[in-house]
């Protein structure tokens, strides 16, 4: 099954390169859309559909905390999985972006190995 | 502003954190620590990133431009000749951001940081850049000097 994800990043230099690494570690992905930060990225998914979120947390006018809080309130996308991918590895921020209802959490540095793990292990949750 | 004593070893961190983000995601073997290397400031890119927390401070990186290019090139999957001075400078940005979240979550795990976007700014100078913790790593194309400083609470 290939899926449709979000990339949600006020960087265009990482967007670029999380889109590389999802296609060197293999996963399935059909459709790769972007986002600058989560205003932008709720923006988007009023339009398209997509199987899996990633985003980052340290981003302009609405950042990571505040886009997976609007997501989890909306009936439409809470069920939609979010995948955190953040340089800040405490265990506090981990605690407190699964807890608002991130299902997944991946610390840069990362390798393709490690994300393309973290993805498939997700949408199994998803469609099991 | 007093500068804090974050604990011992921050050099070593430095240069661990470091080797580890640019192994990792940048795809650039690091081939060991080295001296600081004097370059002429049109040669060089210098990008600073501010943290707030407890404590606050700044982060800054130091590498040749051919050297950012190429980190770019590696990080973008692009040909050198292909990336632009705006994209090489981008993607320091991007390694600085790395190098100092993943470098506060080592140093204080109890506490949540705020990062500032990653930018030219105004960099570490005179008495500054002499407190800051240097840290300097020889890349395969050149060198990248990472500096620290950490101030205490006003």
């Amino acid at each position: 099954m290939a899926y449709r994800v979000l990339v949600v990043d006020d960087s265009p230099a990482m967007r670029a390169f999380i889109r590389r690494v999802i296609q060197i570690s293999g996963f399935d992905c059909s459709q790769c859309f972007e986002a600058g930060n989560g205003e932008e990225a709720l923006s988007l998914l009023d339009r398209e559909w997509v199987d899996l979120v990633m985003t980052d947390i340290n981003m302009p006018r609405m950042d990571g905390e505040e886009f997976v809080r609007r997501l989890e309130s909306n009936p439409r996308l809470s069920s939609l999985p979010v995948l955190v991918v953040s340089t800040d590895s405490t265990e506090k921020r981990i605690h407190q972006m699964l807890t608002l209802g991130a299902k997944g959490y991946v610390r840069k540095p990362f390798t393709p190995e490690a994300l393309r793990e973290e993805l498939e292990r997700m949408l199994g949750e998803v469609h099991a | 502003m007093p500068e804090t004593t974050i604990g011992d070893g921050v050099e070593d961190l430095l240069a661990a954190t470091a080797t580890e983000v640019l192994e990792t995601m940048f795809f650039s073997a690091v081939l060991g620590t080295c001296g600081p290397e004097q370059l002429c400031p049109s040669e060089q890119v210098t990008v600073r990133l501010d943290f707030h927390g407890s404590p606050s401070g700044a982060f800054q990186i130091t590498l040749p431009r051919l050297t950012a290019r190429s980190i770019a090139a590696t990080f973008l999957g692009e040909e050198e000749d292909d990336v632009s001075d705006i994209q090489a400078e981008s993607v320091a940005g991007e390694l600085l951001n790395m190098i100092a979240g993943a470098a506060l979550s080592k140093l204080e795990s109890d506490v949540t940081f705020r990062l500032e976007t990653p930018g030219a700014g105004e960099p570490l100078e005179g008495s500054a850049s002499s407190r800051a913790v240097h840290c300097c790593l020889e890349l395969e194309r050149g060198f990248l000097d990472i500096a620290f400083l950490a101030q205490e609470p006003e």
